[in-house]
């Protein structure tokens, strides 16, 4: 396998992980995992490996199939890191306003059902010191 | 994460309520999963999420949930302190946790 060829693999190799990192279930990494900035140079520079490996290898590598399957990789890697850098810059900031809260305001009534099947509210829950903690669920 | 700061010694007389989306039967297989032991409930209806105003329409292609949002609630069941993330994907923080625990504890 020729250079250029493992340079755009390697590329589409630091795409994918880079992605991964950005996952909820995804370990914490020192320094990786510190913000979004290292993730996202992580994940260009990927792109442009696989992109700099495939130039060089439609330039100088032989055989067509091998040259349009290196040309598909890149395609894909760099979709995966447009998709990703989308998501990561502009889908997930997409949020609902925050909803005005003010100082000591008494909490609004609820009420639900647990794991366990019994009632959680407002009422059951008065004193005790609680966080409320509203998510997008388990995905 | 938040399990984890509740299972510190400093806050065990506080406790903690998820409210999300999610069927209740996939809100009892998530607690499960991440050892949950505060409350959890699946709200698919968005009762609780639209009384707090914390819809967030089409989250997920096809299906409507929480922005998220913490709210610190203290004994007498009065909000001391809200996060409200502007990106879905920021993880709850410990410190953070830990401060807004203290602040409704009184601490």
């Amino acid at each position: 396998m020729s250079l250029p060829v493992l340079v755009s693999i390697a590329g589409t190799c630091t795409v994918l992980a880079a992605g991964y990192l950005f996952l909820p279930w995804a370990p914490q990494l020192p320094v990786l995992s510190a913000g979004d900035p290292p993730r996202l140079i992580l994940l260009g520079l990927g792109a442009g490996w696989s992109l700099l490996g495939t130039i060089q290898s439609l330039r100088l590598g032989r055989g067509g199939m091998k040259k349009a399957l290196v040309a598909l990789l890149c395609a894909a890697t760099l979709a995966v890191a447009g998709g990703t850098a989308f998501w990561v810059l502009d889908y997930s900031y997409r949020l609902p306003a925050p909803v005005v809260v003010q100082a000591l305001e008494p909490v609004k009534a609820f009420s639900g059902a647990d794991q366990s099947g019994a009632t959680v509210s407002d009422t059951t829950l008065r004193g005790r010191a609680y966080a409320l903690v509203f998510t997008r669920g388990f995905w | 994460m938040l399990q984890s700061v509740l299972d510190e010694p400093e806050f065990k007389d506080a406790t903690a309520v998820t409210v999300c989306g999610d069927t209740p039967e996939t809100a009892r297989a998530g607690a499960e999963r991440f050892g949950l032991k505060f409350a959890v409930i699946g709200d698919p209806e968005l009762r609780v999420i639209d009384a707090f105003g914390l819809r967030h329409n089409d989250a997920v292609p096809g299906k409507s949930t929480a922005r998220p949002a913490v709210f610190f609630v203290n004994a007498r069941g009065q909000v001391v302190r809200a996060l409200q993330p502007d990106n879905y994907r920021a993880r709850l923080d410990a410190p953070a946790l830990r401060d807004g625990l203290r602040a409704a504890m009184g601490k």
